[in-house]
């Protein structure tokens, strides 16, 4: 009992370090207990997706619980190191008026529990509040209703408890060996002493340029999509790597470079500061590092899931441009069928009669192939796998293209149009100004007019084009100038065209999912039945899943980069109130003391914003890369949301940065 | 003309928690001519740092003035005050107080960069007075690879490089051995003999010796002050601890003058 008492005593002395530790630990309690509870609910969220949904969701929340408990670990850790460090001199003083090891340890540890009594007290109490306004922000994302209620469940809260317990733990045993390891008396002398200038780390410094330029240059270099998704976590890991090795010795470096430079380093503004920047580097450098890379990943992480939340209706019209299609046998296969299509056409109306649905238009193509395209000039040429890795995704002119014979199309559009020799209808859903088109070595063909398109262009980034030739033979012609490779693959598929139909809706998206799955359940001769409303439903809940996830984890992200700032103003402010104190006496005054000490907390605080920035910026069409296996092609939305994102946290980070300059001051004065 | 004078110069401090105001000091007048070399005496708490404070500008007398070298002290608006302190006053302090992030050459360039000197000149004063402290060889050292001593006479050489009107010293062989801190004090005596003008804060008698005149502070008042005059340093030591004596057993000075002031008054006047 006695050392609780002494341990309620030491917190309350010892404010300025423990309540942002006891913040720190509570927050990570509370975004502990959202997580689990969302995995723990995860099923009933996602209650009216298919199983499969439902587990993959399960899944990808464990992860973030997981992701979430490796933070909180490495979080406690520092947090709980710079504890022991700043208390080196009250652990000392107990030392000295008799405290032995053993009493010592008993205190901290006592220390500990009271904290964790209250972190986790805390922590369960408003993680359920939090985490039932979370389920009410992922309920409207997701279009559940909002009264969906979600029981209390004492699973995730026992579990995010047992974690928090967990770290505690790990922090008990962590002082308990420290305390074994050091004599406080000792340690308190060995501060006080000077300290040494930290030499220049050649081999770190060569390791960190590397790294960096690799981690740089396959963001940069590395073009396709699907590469880029491989190197993702490559490239992440060198260019933390080369962040951390060049915050630690590349700065050293370079701040004695400048105090070569005789003429930059004898001014008053530069003097104190590059000497100070020398020495204080090699402490502060990884934790500068960790800042940079906390802000890189909490802009990444939230403007790649924005932008895929964003994103949902280019994924969906990438798939399915009709509100509704399906594939019918075509008029020359009907015999074979039951249904003819007038039939099919009469069901299909009733039943979307009976589901309340408007059908506005109804367009049937027969397609004699899809393939794609790339137009440059008035030359046309079969894509290659080049085409889709530029820099900025799919180089331009690349399109998606249905060929389709005059008769279809007349059929398709009720018209009764001529094409003469090397004639041909083009269209797409980007404007296509070509008067002639030339395929291959072929002879150029004459564009006569626009093909009208069978369904509404969509927001996809690969354009749809259509291409309408005069006849099957004049289509092969076309087709065979590509080269001998794709002769073989034409005759088989242009002798064989396909029919599908496209319908343009009217009524809501539910009932636009009842009447895809009527389709496709009742035997009416359609096949690979696709509703654009059921898709995009599936895609809206995965992108807010991710987004939500994201917020969750940006914020931990948010929370760590806080507590970091924090602790190094502390720490900072306490190494600099001698030295300034100093300073005065020497005949600084106070003005310019202050500014002294701004300017250095400037370079101190900003270079890490300033690099998080530029590693995001490098990132992004890396990133944007990988979005477009998303089928999300559009990279002036990604850039305005990245540098959005940058804009939002940059006045956080500011914020933050000057709530705890404030507690740097206090300790310099 | 004198470099440093206190005409009646008081200084009351007010605690936040208590009504009752501190008298640190009560009506000192002194005055430091031109080429002298003063210690000043007394207790811990006698007022001696505060009246160190004062002539340094780092604080405000409440009542009386400070003239040091032709300008009164209170007219320096705060904006100044460091840039005076700067151009006319060097400090050395009991524990030193370089910086460790800089080195020797540094350290002592420090006020000279803060007045923006220009690089060359910097480097002709620093090479020229480094040899006379014994620094030649050390100015790329840093702080943590230097003893004591050496330390000192790094900061004793931060101090003179601006050519100061006045070196104060407070406390100044308070961290060093007996043996490195009477090399300094034979530094200090030697800059006094080449012109510098030196007040000294100290509780040292042994210190004290080495000065040309005395002065003793207690209970924030000016107690009695010894002259030189022909005396040796050991003769000189012997009246200081006398006069200390008396001080420490709370007589008068009229009292201790029947001792030991009377002689020191008579040789001090004879010297003049």
């Amino acid at each position: 009992m006695f050392y609780f008492r002494l341990a309620a005593t030491n917190l309350r002395a010892h404010k300025r370090i423990f309540v942002p530790f006891l913040l720190a630990m509570t927050l990570l309690a509370i975004m502990n207990v959202i997580m689990l509870s969302v995995h723990a609910d995860a099923g009933a969220i996602f209650g009216n997706n298919g199983v499969g949904v439902q587990a993959a969701a399960t899944e990808m929340f464990k992860y973030g619980a997981i992701v979430m408990v490796i933070l909180g670990v490495i979080l406690a850790w520092y947090a709980n190191g710079f504890l022991l460090k700043q208390r080196t001199k009250q652990l000392a003083l107990y030392n000295v008026i008799g405290f032995g090891k053993r009493e010592l340890r008993l205190m901290v540890e006592a220390e500990l529990a009271l904290c964790a009594a209250i972190s986790i007290s805390l922590g369960v109490l408003l993680g359920i509040a939090f985490s039932r306004l979370s389920y009410l922000v992922l309920g409207k994302m997701l279009g559940v209703p909002g009264h969906v209620a979600f029981g209390l469940d004492a699973v995730p809260l026992l579990q995010a408890a047992g974690i928090i317990a967990l770290i505690y733990l790990l922090l008990v045993l962590l002082d308990a060996n420290w305390l074994r390891k050091h004599r406080p008396l000792e340690m308190l002398r060995a501060a006080s002493a000077g300290e040494r200038e930290p030499k220049t780390r050649w081999l770190l410094l060569i390791i960190g340029l590397v790294a960096l330029s690799a981690g740089y240059a396959a963001a940069i270099g590395i073009t396709d999509p699907l590469g880029a998704l491989q190197w993702f976590f490559i490239a992440v890991v060198l260019v933390i790597i080369g962040t951390y090795a060049l915050f630690i010795a590349g700065s050293v470096f370079i701040f004695k470079l400048l105090r070569k430079n005789k003429r930059y380093y004898y001014q008053p503004a530069h003097f104190i500061n590059v000497a100070n920047m020398i020495h204080r580097m090699r402490q502060n450098g990884a934790g500068l590092a960790s800042i940079t890379i906390l802000a890189t990943m909490t802009l990444v992480t939230i403007a790649t899931t924005i932008t895929l939340y964003c994103g949902v209706p280019q994924i969906v019209a990438a798939t399915d441009p009709a509100d509704l299609s399906y594939l019918r046998a075509t008029s020359a296969e009907t015999k074979k069928s039951a249904i003819t299509p007038a039939q099919n056409q009469a069901q299909v109306a009733a039943l979307a009669a009976k589901h309340h649905v408007k059908i506005v238009k109804r367009t049937v193509a027969t397609i004699s192939a899809s393939v794609p395209l790339r137009f440059v000039g008035n030359r046309v040429r079969l894509a290659s796998d080049q085409d889709y890795s530029g820099l900025f995704g799919p180089k331009p002119g690349l399109m998606s293209s249905d060929l389709m014979t005059l008769a279809h199309y007349n059929q398709m559009t009720g018209r009764h149009l001529q094409l003469v020799k090397n004639e041909i209808l083009l269209g797409g859903t980007r404007p296509l100004k070509q008067t002639t088109l030339q395929f291959g070595r072929a002879e150029p063909l004459r564009v006569r007019g626009t093909a009208k398109m069978a369904y509404q262009p969509n927001a996809a980034a690969m354009g749809n084009a259509l291409l309408v030739f005069k006849d099957e033979a004049a289509m092969t012609h076309a087709v065979r100038a590509f080269g001998s490779k794709v002769a073989h693959f034409a005759a088989a598929t242009l002798a064989a065209p396909q029919t599908t139909v496209y319908l343009q809706l009217k009524g809501t998206d539910q009932h636009q999912i009842a009447l895809t799955h009527a389709i496709d359940r009742t035997k009416l001769g359609a096949m690979n039945v696709r509703g654009a409303a059921d898709n995009r439903r599936t895609v809206l809940h995965w992108m807010s899943a991710f987004l939500f996830m994201g917020i969750l984890l940006g914020i931990m992200f948010i929370l760590a980069t806080a507590l970091i700032l924090y602790y190094k103003q502390v720490s900072e402010g306490l190494a600099d109130a001698k030295r300034y104190r100093i300073l005065q006496q020497v005949g600084l005054s106070e003005r310019e003391v202050k500014q002294t000490i701004n300017s250095q907390l400037l370079t101190l605080f900003y270079i890490p914003l300033i690099v998080a920035g530029v590693h995001t910026a490098i990132a992004a069409p890396f990133i944007q890369r990988v979005l477009t296996l998303f089928q999300i092609f559009n990279w002036g939305q990604f850039a305005g949301i990245v540098a959005a994102t940058l804009a939002v946290f940059a006045v956080l980070y500011v914020i933050m940065y000057k709530a705890t300059a404030q507690v740097y001051f206090r300790i310099v004065k | 003309m004198p470099i440093l004078e206190l005409k009646n110069v008081a200084k009351t401090y007010h605690t936040r928690f208590n009504a009752n105001a501190v008298q640190a000091l009560t009506d000192i007048s002194l005055s430091v001519e031109a080429g002298e070399y003063v210690a000043i005496m007394g207790e811990s708490g006698s007022g001696k740092s505060t009246l160190l404070n004062l002539i340094a500008a780092l604080d405000k007398p409440t009542a009386g003035s400070i003239d040091l070298n032709g300008t009164e002290l209170s007219t320096i608006p705060e904006s100044r005050a460091a840039k005076f302190r700067r151009e006319h006053l060097g400090f050395v302090f009991q524990d030193f107080n370089l910086l460790d992030t800089f080195n020797v050459k540094d350290n002592i360039l420090l006020p000279l960069v803060l007045s923006k000197t220009p690089v060359p000149a910097m480097e002709k004063r620093v090479l020229a007075l480094a040899p006379q402290l014994g620094l030649a060889d050390k100015l790329t050292k840093f702080p943590y690879e230097l003893s004591g001593g050496q330390q000192q006479r790094v900061a004793a050489a931060r101090a003179l490089i601006t050519d100061p009107a006045l070196l104060l010293a407070d406390e100044p062989t308070g961290a060093l051995d007996s043996h490195t801190a009477d090399e300094l004090l034979t530094l200090f005596g030697k800059l006094n003999q080449a012109g510098q003008t030196i007040l000294m804060v100290t509780h040292s008698a042994v210190a004290a010796s080495h000065a040309q005149r005395v002065l003793f502070i207690r209970d924030g008042r000016l107690f009695h002050q010894l002259y030189r005059g022909d005396l040796s340093q050991d003769e000189l030591l012997v009246k200081i601890s006398d006069t200390m004596t008396a001080m420490l057993a709370k007589q008068t000075p009229t009292q201790a003058g029947k001792t030991a002031s009377a002689d020191a008054a008579h040789t001090g006047k004879e010297a003049d």
